[in-house]
């Protein structure tokens, strides 16, 4: 059995990441005038305008669970991009990841949680984004538009600058104290766990992680290859354990499992990973004596 | 059965679930394209006329949305939809695509106020 090669530097595409993530920035937040207003982009790209065409999709699904209306555009929008690309959205597309990924460079000792917290995300997503507002409506402290902390990190504090800088202090409008509490607690967080949001709040996602399972872009493992060495689990920063599942949903496809020679990127329509699992670890190849 | 047999089991089965995977795939991203002409196709339905207007509205306090928050008013641009079916501007029928329902009980004072969007 060959064993697969462990790159001591990230793949090329790991490299780009960064610079993905900062170009799907500039189209969500629109500095140059990309901001795409009126259509319903699949990350978290609050402009906190109660007048806007469009919003982020658990802003919109939010607001229609509380109309009691079916979010048509919205969830196709969600099935489409997480059918097509799953959890990569997380990855290399989502600003508020990319926050997080930014704070997380301050290099501090991070936790690791067990997988199971990350079933935490379907709580707030059937509480904070159907549930509360189905039943108790647009005006519930719980509502997810009004303790959003990605609404406050890419809305409300900007906004809060702009008042300031040309009204004065006494022009800022504050963001509601649950908002800003939650806010403070992440950015704290961020220090001891990698992408606190991401693996254990976020109701986005909690879908696009359940659709890792089955999106046309996905990621294998070469079992062939697999020596069950382990790396993949101590180089993943999320919890995941990619020689056990790849697809896991807490994967947020950052890619730096690929390191290792027997995981790469494919599609779910291409040939399926060689072999079946090895049910115990395998003893290390030694090289051959010369 | 042997260690080549069990293999082989394992394999087959392997490329049973991931064809199985491929047909959700599929059938996901169908839907989903499905469900989006519908919602683009009820905007287009029914929101025939649009055309830029200027109200003033008034948000309550703590509404969770920052340019609104506080007893305050602000001036915004909106864009008018008209539908068909109705005599008179028909502006919450918009909320249908994520807009205007996002003014949680913000309501128009009065219109044609020389403004912008605040945000």
């Amino acid at each position: 059995m060959a064993r697969a090669p462990l790159r001591k530097s990230p793949s090329k595409a790991v490299r780009w990441r960064p610079w993905v993530q900062a170009a799907f920035l500039a189209v969500w937040l629109g500095p140059f005038g990309l901001r795409l207003l009126n259509v319903c982009g699949p990350v978290f790209h609050c402009y906190a305008c109660p007048l806007a065409a469009f919003s982020c999709p658990v802003g919109v699904m939010a607001q229609f669970s509380a109309m009691h209306l079916f979010p048509f555009a919205a969830v196709g929008t969600l099935l489409v991009v997480g059918g097509l690309v799953g959890g990569f959205v997380c990855g290399w597309a989502c600003p508020f990841g990319f926050f997080q990924d930014l704070l997380a460079k301050i290099p501090t000792r991070k936790l690791r949680l067990p997988p199971w917290t990350g079933h935490f995300r379907y709580v707030v997503l059937l509480a904070t984004v159907i549930a509360v507002p189905f039943f108790f409506g647009k005006d519930s402290p719980l509502f997810i538009c009004s303790i959003c902390p990605a609404g406050a990190t890419e809305a409300s504090l900007p906004a809060m600058v702009r008042q300031a800088a040309t009204g004065g202090w006494d022009a800022v409008v504050w963001p509601n104290a649950i908002k800003l509490t939650l806010l403070g607690l992440l950015i704290a967080a961020v220090f001891v766990k990698t992408r606190p949001w991401c693996t254990l709040l976020c109701p986005l996602g909690a879908i696009f992680g359940a659709c890792n399972r089955f999106a046309v872009a996905t990621m294998k493992v070469d079992q062939a290859a697999c020596t069950s060495c382990g790396a993949c689990d101590r180089m993943c920063r999320y919890g995941v354990r990619p020689q056990k599942d790849i697809n896991d949903p807490l994967c947020i496809r950052c890619m730096e499992c690929t390191r290792c020679g027997a995981i790469s990127v494919g599609t779910v329509f291409g040939r399926p990973s060689a072999g079946a699992p090895p049910e115990t670890a395998p003893e290390p190849q030694t090289p051959p004596d010369e | 059965m042997t260690t080549r047999g069990r293999a082989t089991t394992s394999s087959s089965k392997a490329a049973r679930q991931h064809a199985g995977w491929s047909v959700v795939a599929a059938a996901v991203v169908i839907a989903g394209a499905a469900l989006l002409v519908h919602g683009a196709a009820f905007r287009v339905a029914t929101v025939v006329i649009e055309r830029e207007k200027q109200v003033q509205v008034e948000a309550p306090p703590e509404t969770g949305f920052p340019p609104f928050q506080g007893p305050t008013t602000r001036t915004i641009t909106v864009k008018e939809f008209v539908d068909v079916n109705r005599p008179e501007p028909y502006l919450t029928r918009v909320a249908a695509l994520g807009g205007l329902e996002r003014m949680p009980s913000g309501r128009i004072l009065e219109k044609d106020v020389e403004s912008a969007c605040p945000t």
